[in-house]
């Protein structure tokens, strides 16, 4: 009896402390007195983490490769060809073959936008995917990193910058349920908010595309860059962020939301690049893959002009001004305007 | 001597969970976490106060590892009441059961501890689709851990 309520005591004293530290560091936000012992953390533990990964990365790579085929069944063909070219390079030298040659897609994605980057490897990796979404890096504030940069890869966005540590950095990702980025359409510059699901659905890891405007045609196959935030943090423009997979109709309400696959593979994340200095001009579409070359699996570019074409017309029935940028110019837009006056 | 050693595998689980665990694209979307397993193995033959201690230490260390974005003391909240229920249930039982049980009602709690401190990633909706597939993992890595622990605790 007595040791039952001893141990109450202790416990009670116990979640008095948590509770104690969860408000004081959520009171203090960005300046909070346990931001110290944050940093003695990373500082300590960073250092392990680092280790640990550089002595394991075969094996990790190995697993990811291994597991990650179920997932994208539509990437079967692909994955097939370049497991016959990993084949081919035998050994350890194949690894590092082959982050040399993220790095050199990396570098040639950052010339391409202007960014100027610090290159940098994940190291470790927290949580439960759609919940709290982060990573760490391999570089921190001695590399010139600091809180709200973003972070690109050579596919596309990755997340930006929460914490930096001495030598290592914490990323929040951008299919974390709590980060929003703002994007454009590639061609019609519609304005949405991209942002986490905080679940999953079936068909690989996905995140939600709200488009201001619900009028504003959208279909699938249309690709997403970076909108940019004020002053270039935490987003920079014109980053590819994803290809619209799938477009929900919600009618009646102010905005439309489509369902979005990143460019980048966040489940496998190696070689990232955190931006360190803004492009001097927002380099619009620039950085977008050539079309032909676009990592989507087939989104049946015969639908795509149907959906947004639709759309177009309910919009002249109406009687609302036209858009001032129209999205689809002449080619497509063109014979299916003039079917419609006839 | 034997303390130093536990604690030197409970760090060392602590970086391979963030290092290798979590970086596996498991199927289903979530894997197991070591880390919880840890706190039930070593709350289970201990009782429920160094079972509250010792989840009350793992939770803040795992507050503070990096990478973390959440407010510190969220762990250490969760894990404590975790170490302190198991040690109370480790009292009657110390069998696999026990640990099964344990296991699966950790990983409850501690996601439904985020909610309640108003984590804003954690709904109740993303807790059912994910939830389920986290308790299954742990369920079954449950009893992998507590034979392996059996030797050094």
């Amino acid at each position: 009896m007595r040791d039952t309520r001893r141990a109450r005591f202790t416990l009670g004293i116990l979640l008095a402390i948590a509770l104690i530290l969860v408000t004081v560091d959520f009171r203090g936000a960005e300046s909070s007195p346990l931001g110290s012992l944050r940093s003695l953390g990373s500082s300590l533990f960073g250092g392990m983490e680092d280790l640990t990964t550089s002595v394991i990365r075969p094996v990790t790579s190995f697993f990811t490769m291994f597991t990650g085929a179920p997932e994208a069944q539509d990437r079967i063909g692909r994955l097939e060809a370049e497991n016959a070219g990993l084949r081919r390079q035998l050994g350890e030298q194949r690894l590092s073959t082959e982050r040399s040659a993220q790095l050199n897609r990396l570098l040639g994605t950052a010339r391409l936008g202007q960014y100027k980057i610090v290159a940098a490897s994940v190291i470790a990796r927290r949580g439960v995917p759609g919940f709290e979404d982060s990573v760490e890096l391999d570089a921190g504030r001695a590399d010139g990193i600091r809180p709200n940069m973003t972070v690109i890869n050579s596919d596309g966005l990755v997340g930006r910058v929460v914490h930096a540590g001495a030598n290592t950095a914490t990323v929040a990702l951008i299919t974390d349920s709590a980060s929003s980025v703002g994007g454009r359409l590639e061609d019609s510059l519609e304005v949405g908010v991209v942002s986490g699901l905080g679940k999953l659905i079936p068909g690989g890891l996905f995140v939600r595309f709200q488009l201001l405007d619900s009028t504003a045609p959208i279909a699938e196959g249309q690709r997403i860059v970076s909108f940019g935030s004020d002053q270039a943090r935490p987003y920079v423009p014109g980053v590819p962020i994803g290809v619209v997979q799938r477009v929900q109709e919600t009618p009646g309400e102010l905005t439309r939301i489509a369902y979005v696959r990143p460019f980048a593979r966040i489940s496998a994340l190696d070689v990232v690049g955190v931006v360190v200095a803004a492009p001097a001009r927002d380099p619009r579409d620039a950085v977008l893959p050539k079309p032909l070359a676009t990592p989507s699996p087939s989104p049946t570019p015969t639908a795509s002009p149907d959906l947004s074409e639709t759309d177009l017309s309910e919009v002249d029935d109406d009687d609302r001004p036209r858009r001032p940028a129209e999205p689809d110019p002449s080619e497509r837009a063109a014979p299916a305007r003039r079917s419609g006056s006839r | 001597m034997r303390g130093l050693v536990i604690s030197l595998v409970v760090v060392a689980t602590m970086v391979f969970q963030v290092t290798v665990v979590n970086r596996i694209p498991w199927p289903g979307g979530s894997g197991p976490d070591l880390v919880l397993l840890a706190v039930v193995r070593l709350a289970l033959t201990r009782g429920p106060v160094p079972g509250a201690v010792i989840g009350f230490v793992i939770g803040l260390t795992a507050d503070v590892l990096p990478p973390a974005d959440h407010l510190i003391g969220e762990h250490a909240l969760a894990y404590s009441l975790i170490g302190y229920a198991t040690g109370r249930a480790g009292l009657r039982d110390r069998g696999a059961v026990t640990m099964i049980l344990c296991a699966a009602g950790g990983t409850i709690a501690s996601a439904a501890i985020g909610v309640l401190l108003g984590d804003e990633r954690l709904t109740w909706a993303a807790i059912g689709t994910v939830v389920p597939i986290a308790v299954a993992y742990n369920v079954v890595a449950g009893p992998l851990v507590l034979k392996l622990g059996r030797s050094p605790a």
